[in-house]
């Protein structure tokens, strides 16, 4: 009953074939309805159309190659073009390539600049991190990474290391990968996101500074991790560079912040003013201190339940900013409720990543202390 | 024409009116002051699955499926008791239970008391709290009521004998918002009741009774059910779980769960020390030397008084170089807002009993109920 396990459907609508290579596909998008009601006279469940997809499977030739009509930047316009005739998803295969099963490895037409090029899907979706993580290396501070580095989905790996290790953040980790990346930049200078041309034909997104056309390839894993390499790229490699952006909201704050140190107001209440350096992009460094209460913190989360929270932040009938707002307080309420003793407060210390952190497990980021805390004008 | 009627499942007699509780105390009531418990002989408890068309109410279509009711045979009467479901807030709603009292069984005839009869006779001595999955237990009770008190909370359930509940300590309004149980005292000398009012579960508490005299921790093997147990510690190598029809004879020793945080550190204790089944009643022995060490570990705690001095010797903090021994930091923080004293009791009943344990038993055999 196999059936039974599938909610999604596709369906073949039509096809036309284009030549002795190429075939196009118009896919139809099935949902089951109800699937535990009586099958109909198909022998399936009753299922609704939910979606429309063009495909093209295009063939190799018989030196086992792609035909190259197929692989410019013609067809891939018209991919484009379709795509926006249509309002639905145009994909290619090359067919003969390695995994072409998973529609993650199917390829889809981008603009870039003046030129439209194939992308695979799985790729497509990080353009914008790849930007943000060219903005992050140029700010050249750990606190740039903070929320870039937060979904943790990230590996890194460059000459010096040939095992690609993830971005924990946590304290097994010798050489945070934030830091590390800082220390790259004095090595590499500025990078530029763009997209460069791979071996088979198809475009990834990179980094690299335009001078030494030193910089990052990015591939994405299977399960969506993002696998960042070191690499250089050979003046024979076709690139696009794309326009470097000030700044990319969610990703890259405007603003990075670093904590240059701390004074214990209350051990009795867990008060300490925060010492925090603000940089803002095309502004000079100011000094701030923020009063941070974990006392009073904690207090308002007292009669918070972290049951309900994890509950509320696993609702699916929330929204997504509902969910995320929970697990965020949820964090807090732990990160709060830490073993608290006067001595493992009274000496904190500023972790590789830029953070406080203390002997109990609790890890403060300096843009957590700036949204929590109180300003103070002039600290005592 | 009367026989047709009495097969009708659907046409549910005009006098069988389910009386909505809308609280626990709304129950108390029924049983104290309209059924009037005290002198009633109480003959038998228990849980039945039976039909959902014969509990409809009036005028209304029935489902097509089937509900659990807990039964109480009263005299020549019996009450049943029912819960409406809500999976939206969590299942049963145990705190609005609906109650039906058929005073005269013999001469009611209706199919909701023949199919309860029927189900009553093919039960098997359980709980009614033992689980989901026992649609059909019962235990006698034989008992005549005596009295009724009014009780706050558990502790005449597995703690304290009734007779030593200090008066202040009983309620004396129905209305309580406090109210949680009533303690029975029945004709029989020596014999007391518990019932529960959240699961309607009775309790026969018989001069051979296992009180702890400690809060949180239970004794008798009676309450090794979900209801009143998670974590259980059987003496002996055994390793079936206990049986909860007063059949059981193994020393045992329990623990609920989320019963507050001196009991959450006894579970962290125990799990981090020795091995536990991934499973529901999955039992897993544990020789003597497994106990021994992890008492030895304990007695850190029990040689302390605050838990500010278990995590400087425990995780050896070196504030200077901002190193420590994290081994037991997930312990502290989870634990450190119990209070020391009372968690420091509870270990020690636990070292005691286990030592007395160990003292006849090669090991003590563990599992959990969830």
């Amino acid at each position: 009953m196999e059936y039974l396990e599938k909610v999604y459907w596709w369906k073949v609508d039509s096809f036309i074939e284009l030549d002795e290579h190429a075939v196009m596909i118009e896919l139809i998008m099935l949902e089951i309805i109800d699937q535990w009601t009586s099958l109909l006279e198909d022998g399936y469940p009753p299922r609704r159309e939910t979606g429309r997809l063009r495909l093209y499977r295009v063939c190799h030739d018989q030196e086992s190659k792609i035909p190259g009509e197929y692989q410019s930047q013609d067809f891939a316009k018209r991919c484009w073009e379709e795509r926006a005739q249509l309002g639905y998803s145009v994909m290619v295969i090359w067919q003969g390539d390695e995994d072409t099963n998973n529609p993650l490895d199917w390829l889809t037409a981008i603009r870039a600049k003046d030129q439209t090029v194939f992308v695979k899907r799985r790729e497509r979706g990080i353009l914008d991190k790849v930007k943000a993580f060219a903005l992050a290396f140029n700010r050249n501070h750990p606190g740039a990474w903070e929320y870039l580095f937060d979904n943790k989905e990230w590996y890194f790996a460059d000459n010096s290391r040939s095992d690609a290790h993830s971005h924990s953040g946590g304290s097994g980790e010798p050489q945070g990968l934030s830091a590390r990346l800082v220390r790259l930049h004095a090595q590499l200078g500025e990078q530029t996101a763009g997209l460069f041309k791979d071996e088979d034909g198809v475009y990834f997104p990179m980094v690299m500074n335009e001078n030494t056309r030193k910089g990052f390839d990015f591939r994405v894993t299977r399960d969506k991790k993002i696998e960042i390499s070191a690499r250089t790229f050979s003046n024979a490699t076709p690139v696009i560079l794309l326009s470097r952006e000030k700044r990319m909201e969610t990703l890259v704050p405007k603003t990075v912040y670093e904590i240059v140190g701390w004074e214990v107001q209350s051990t009795k209440n867990f008060v300490m003013d925060v010492h925090i350096i603000f940089m803002e992009v095309d502004s000079p460094p100011t000094q701030k201190c923020y009063r941070l209460s974990i006392g009073e913190l904690r207090e308002d989360l007292r009669n918070v339940h972290g049951a309900v929270l994890i509950c509320q932040s696993l609702d699916i009938g929330s929204t997504a900013g509902k969910r995320r707002e929970k697990q965020m307080l949820l964090h807090d309420k732990e990160n709060l409720e830490r073993f608290w003793t006067g001595k493992i407060f009274c000496n904190p210390w500023i972790n590789i990543h830029g953070n406080l952190e203390f002997l109990n497990g609790a890890i403060f980021s300096p843009s957590w202390i700036v949204k929590m805390g109180t300003p103070i004008k002039d600290p005592a | 024409m009367e026989e047709n009627f009495m097969k009708n499942a659907i046409a549910m007699p005009m006098y069988h009116q389910w009386r909505d509780c809308s609280s626990l105390q709304n129950l108390a009531h029924v049983l104290l002051h309209e059924i009037r418990l005290e002198g009633r002989r109480i003959n038998a408890h228990g849980r039945s699955r039976i039909k959902e068309s014969l509990v409809a109410l009036s005028g209304q279509a029935g489902g097509s499926g089937v509900i659990d009711i807990n039964w109480l045979l009263i005299d020549k009467g019996i009450l049943l008791v029912k819960w409406p479901f809500n999976q939206s807030k969590g299942g049963f709603l145990r705190n609005h239970p609906s109650v039906l009292w058929i005073a005269d069984i013999k001469n009611d005839g209706s199919p909701l008391v023949e199919a309860c009869l029927r189900s009553i006779a093919v039960a098997t001595v359980g709980r009614v709290t033992e689980g989901f999955e026992k649609n059909f237990v019962k235990q006698e009770v034989n008992q005549q009521v005596d009295s009724v008190v009014l009780l706050q909370d558990d502790l005449n359930l597995y703690a304290f004998p009734l007779e030593e509940t200090p008066e202040e300590h009983l309620l004396h309004d129905v209305s309580s918002g406090k109210l949680r149980a009533l303690g029975i005292e029945f004709s029989e000398n020596g014999y007391t009741g518990y019932f529960d009012l959240y699961y309607c579960d009775l309790f026969v508490q018989g001069p051979h009774w296992c009180y702890s005299r400690f809060p949180w921790i239970k004794r008798d093997p009676v309450l090794s059910t979900k209801a009143y147990a998670y974590m259980v510690l059987m003496a002996g190598k055994e390793c079936s779980p206990l049986a909860c029809d007063g059949s059981e004879s193994r020393e045992c020793l329990m623990l609920e769960q989320f019963d507050g945080t001196v009991v959450e550190t006894i579970h962290l204790l125990v799990f981090r020390a020795v091995k536990m089944g991934d499973w529901p009643y999955e039992t897993f022995f544990n020789p003597r030397q497994v106990w021994e060490q992890a008492m030895e570990d304990w007695q850190v705690f029990l040689q302390h008084d605050d838990w500010e001095g278990v995590f400087e010797v425990l995780c050896n903090p070196d504030y200077s170089q901002h190193t420590m021994d994290t081994t037991w930091l997930y312990l502290v923080n989870s634990c450190y807002r119990a209070e020391y004293d009372l968690m420091k009791e509870a270990l020690e009943y636990l070292c005691d009993w286990l030592t007395r344990v160990l003292e006849t038993e090669e090991g003590v055999t563990t599992y959990c109920i969830w």
